[in-house]
């Protein structure tokens, strides 16, 4: 099957790599399928792209690159993201913690969940290295 | 809207599977208790709206973007920055754009 997505051109993609999310995405909750696409230069970035929406995309991140300890309950076996929200400038970008989207594999299946830990930020950064201006 | 008034311990019902209970009414805060069916979402909607501007503003990302993105992070100071699964599903079964570029 073919999808054609704004940004990544013609996707060519088969019913294995379809991610059914019941509830969409927040925001987004009439979309409902959704593939991920990994591009070789976006490494280690991923993408969520909407089979229903030719103009959205939402790059994602494992947020263990982030925070190592990142865990979320009940996922055990699934593929766990979060959404990168990249700005300009890039050092400022920040990971959204709060809300990540599960994948899982043998339902084919996706979720997006608010994490119950409220340690986890919204924005978190991404880069915090390159953060001289924050005090902790 | 409907306007309804509850007093501490008393329930409203919506639909036939979700229940919301005043728990306790304390200096201008209200603790609620809800049961509701597992798959539904429910948030604190500054927080629901606080994610739908994250995640509206992630769909405005180019490619371009996340590269140069993950130029930096590549070479961020950073010891856990390795990938720490090779296991990924899409991986192996990766979703190539156009088909010059398979293999």
């Amino acid at each position: 099957m073919k999808f054609h997505n704004r940004q990544f051109g013609e996707l060519t993609y088969d019913e294995t790599h379809v991610f059914r999310f019941p509830e969409g995405i927040i925001g987004f909750e009439h979309l409902r399928k959704f593939l991920v696409v990994d591009e070789e230069d976006a490494e280690p970035f991923r993408w969520l792209v909407s089979l229903e929406d030719s103009d959205l995309s939402f790059p994602l991140i494992h947020p263990m690159v982030v925070v190592p300890e990142y865990t979320v309950p009940c996922a055990s076996g699934a593929t766990i993201f979060v959404v990168a929200v990249l700005t300009e400038p890039v050092e400022e970008s920040t990971v959204n913690l709060r809300a990540p989207i599960i994948i899982d594999h043998t339902k084919r299946m996706g979720r997006q969940v608010i994490h119950d830990n409220d340690g986890y930020a919204l924005q978190h950064r991404l880069f915090p290295e390159f953060s001289p201006t924050r005090s902790r | 809207m409907l306007v309804l008034t509850r007093k501490t311990g008393e329930v409203i019902t919506i639909g036939q599977d979700v229940r919301v209970k005043v728990i306790s009414i304390q200096d201008g805060q209200v603790k609620l208790g809800i049961e509701a069916p597992r798959e539904l979402m429910i948030f604190r909607a500054e927080l629901y709206e606080q994610i739908q501007r994250q995640n509206e503003k992630a769909t405005r990302i180019t490619k371009t973007f996340v590269a140069k993105a993950a130029g930096l992070l590549a070479v961020a100071p950073k010891g856990q920055r390795e990938s720490h699964n090779n296991k990924e599903h899409w991986v192996r079964r990766p979703l190539i754009k156009d088909s010059n570029n398979r293999k």
